[in-house]
């Protein structure tokens, strides 16, 4: 597998992961590319790892927790050196992960369907919800999500975030909620399955626009439950 | 992670209750506090007098300026809070969806700003 296929196929889930362990989406989105650039330099040389997502995902938490480190340095906050002791701990257990995905399918599974739960909360306003799956989640482009909204690229980017700034500072869980509070979170999934749709449809940026993968929805009798995943079946 | 659950209720309507009806209310309250106080949730909370004992205090130029109430035009009225401790905003709405008043009135979820001590 060349490295382009897996930026294609597995972005969208290593970002979803890197979200819930680095438990921020800014900087989930600034490593994950540096992640990548250190795969372009060291696969072609040593060999493409046995679990490519999981090494990404590894050396971008290990890249985050170095950002994280260096600037704490500057302002020397106790709260952020806290954090990144968090992480660290935390970042021991993904390596073993990581040793285990060798053997496993999936380590990470489900944190691209949390995270659309995370983003879907209802404590966020409903148009923020459905922008902010539809960038994180299915790698639309800012300005292709404003397109969708038909709303000015600023008034989009605000509408973004302040919904981060809520999820950080009201602590809004990365969790799939359980089955009695799935339905409050419908609507918002629901609309982003249908502009995700629209966009995989009617592109509206031609080549570059992320095919969105497979979206799926399962009704088991009985359970009003929703499933949203972009592996393929 | 602390948060502040703001009870607002329609003041007229809290007046209108009968004595039964108030005790009652009062009996699920007490039962309320007491289930999420051995759970270490609980972190304070008090009723508060009615808005006609408010004042509003403002300075301005260095200037006191004292007046009467908050001037009640909205439906509903603050009557009480409740301070908490919860994991994540999600416990937090599961205790504020508890709260007898939300059955009748509002409960907004404020998380608490936490500071660095220098």
């Amino acid at each position: 597998m060349d490295i382009e296929h897996i930026f294609r196929e597995e972005s969208g889930r290593i970002l979803a992961t890197l979200i819930r362990l680095l438990g921020s989406f800014d900087l989930a989105e600034e490593v994950m590319p540096e992640a990548f650039t250190t795969a372009l330099e060291q696969w072609p040389t040593q060999g493409t790892p046995a679990n490519p997502r999981a090494w990404l995902v590894s050396t971008a938490q290990h890249k985050g927790v170095d950002l994280l480190r260096r600037r704490a340095r500057f302002d020397s906050k106790r709260e952020e050196l806290q954090r990144i002791a968090d992480l660290e701990r935390q970042l021991a257990g993904t390596d073993e992960e990581m040793e285990r995905g060798r053997t496993e399918d999936d380590p990470f599974g489900d944190d691209q369907l949390r995270l659309i739960f995370t983003c879907c909360h209802p404590a966020l306003a409903l148009e923020a919800q459905v922008a902010l799956t539809l960038r994180t989640l299915c790698g639309l482009t800012t300005d292709e999500v404003a397109r969708s909204f038909l709303v000015p690229l600023p008034t989009l980017a605000q509408r973004l975030v302040r919904a981060k700034q809520k999820i950080r500072d009201a602590r809004i869980p990365y969790h799939i909620p359980p089955e009695q509070q799935l339905e409050e979170r419908l609507e918002a999934v629901m609309l982003v399955v249908y502009l995700v749709f629209n966009e995989g449809y009617s592109a509206n940026s031609g080549d570059t626009a992320n095919p969105p993968g497979t979206v799926r929805r399962s009704h088991p009798p009985g359970a009003d439950s929703l499933s949203v995943t972009s592996r393929s079946t | 992670m602390q948060y502040l659950l703001l009870i607002y209720e329609k003041e007229a309507d809290w007046n209108k209750m009968s004595k039964a009806e108030m005790d009652a209310i009062y009996k699920e309250y007490g039962e309320f506090t007491g289930s999420i106080t051995p759970s270490g949730n609980y972190k304070g909370g008090h009723q508060l007098q009615p808005i006609s004992t408010a004042t509003t205090v403002r300075v301005r130029d260095k200037k006191r300026l004292v007046t009467d109430g908050p001037f009640a035009e909205t439906k509903e009225q603050l009557g009480g809070f409740y301070m908490i401790e919860a994991k994540d905003l999600d416990e937090a709405i599961a205790i504020a969806a508890r709260i007898p008043s939300a059955r009748t009135g509002s409960i907004e979820v404020r998380p608490i700003v936490v500071r660095n001590k220098a």
